[in-house]
């Protein structure tokens, strides 16, 4: 697992898109100014990954001891949707 | 009415969203493409998993065709799901791998948005969503009947949170 450094430091998002450039971040202790949009003041990034399944074991391991836990990708975000047939 | 605020500037609608464990207790904030087209709302699997759900509570594997190939993924209800100021409990989703590189965990598709009239401002970067709860909509959104025989309606708000409108 990828530990961010200084694990203890409340970053904001743009503090984390700088340190952990197109990343998976693991983010604890985000103090949502409006939870209805991506805002939020600071988080605790506690591991960074360049792929999303490499991030799951540290967001598993988080809520040991957090109520909520966040994931995001600090790079762009781009792609075409799929369209789904049930079966 | 709720309004959602999004980056105009990109590509694609980018809006937040939170799904719950099964427990009602732990909770993920999502990053969600809005998908119109979309009939499904789709969450990666190991969003899932990291929650507690399991493929065996799935309800119907699923297949999804895309220009790479075809891909299976399963339908879950999960016990609550949130966005765009509303929320939808005992709500159904698909579980489904993304590609890697589009840095989102999901897409909020017509299962969600069908109960609801939105006005999408591109130019502006908002949403304007009002709930829109009519027998009609009751019709065709099928609910699973408890133990009890009632319909699930939704959950209360968390203590403390956002007050998200039931569906």
């Amino acid at each position: 697992m990828a530990r961010a450094n200084g694990r203890g430091e409340q970053l904001t998002w743009d503090e984390i898109c700088e340190r952990f450039p197109d990343e998976w971040v693991v983010l604890v202790d985000t103090s949502w100014v409006n939870e209805q949009d991506f805002e939020f003041g600071t988080a605790r990034v506690v591991a960074h990954h360049k792929r999303r399944k490499d991030a799951s074991p540290a967001v598993k391991a988080a809520f040991q001891n957090h109520d909520e836990v966040g994931c995001f990708w600090t790079g762009a975000i781009h792609g075409a949707s799929p369209r789904l047939s049930l079966s | 009415m709720k309004v959602t605020r999004f980056d105009a500037d990109r590509d694609l609608i980018i809006v937040t969203g939170r799904v719950w464990g099964p427990h009602g207790r732990q909770w993920r904030p999502l990053r969600l493409v809005l998908d119109t087209g979309a009939a499904e709302t789709i969450i990666l699997p190991e969003v899932l998993d990291e929650l507690g759900y399991s493929p065996s509570q799935g309800e119907a594997i699923t297949v999804m065709r895309s220009a790479v190939g075809r891909e299976e993924g399963y339908l879950i209800r999960v016990t609550r799901f949130t966005c765009l100021g509303y929320q939808a409990g005992d709500f159904r989703v698909h579980a489904h791998d993304l590609p890697e590189g589009w840095g989102i965990e999901g897409l909020i598709g017509l299962s969600f948005l069908k109960q609801l009239n939105y006005e999408v401002r591109s130019v502006e970067g908002r949403i304007l969503v009002r709930r829109a709860v009519t027998d009609a909509v009751r019709a065709r959104t099928p609910r699973r009947p408890t133990r009890s025989g009632r319909l699930r309606g939704s959950l209360r708000n968390r203590p403390g949170g956002t007050p998200e409108q039931p569906i």
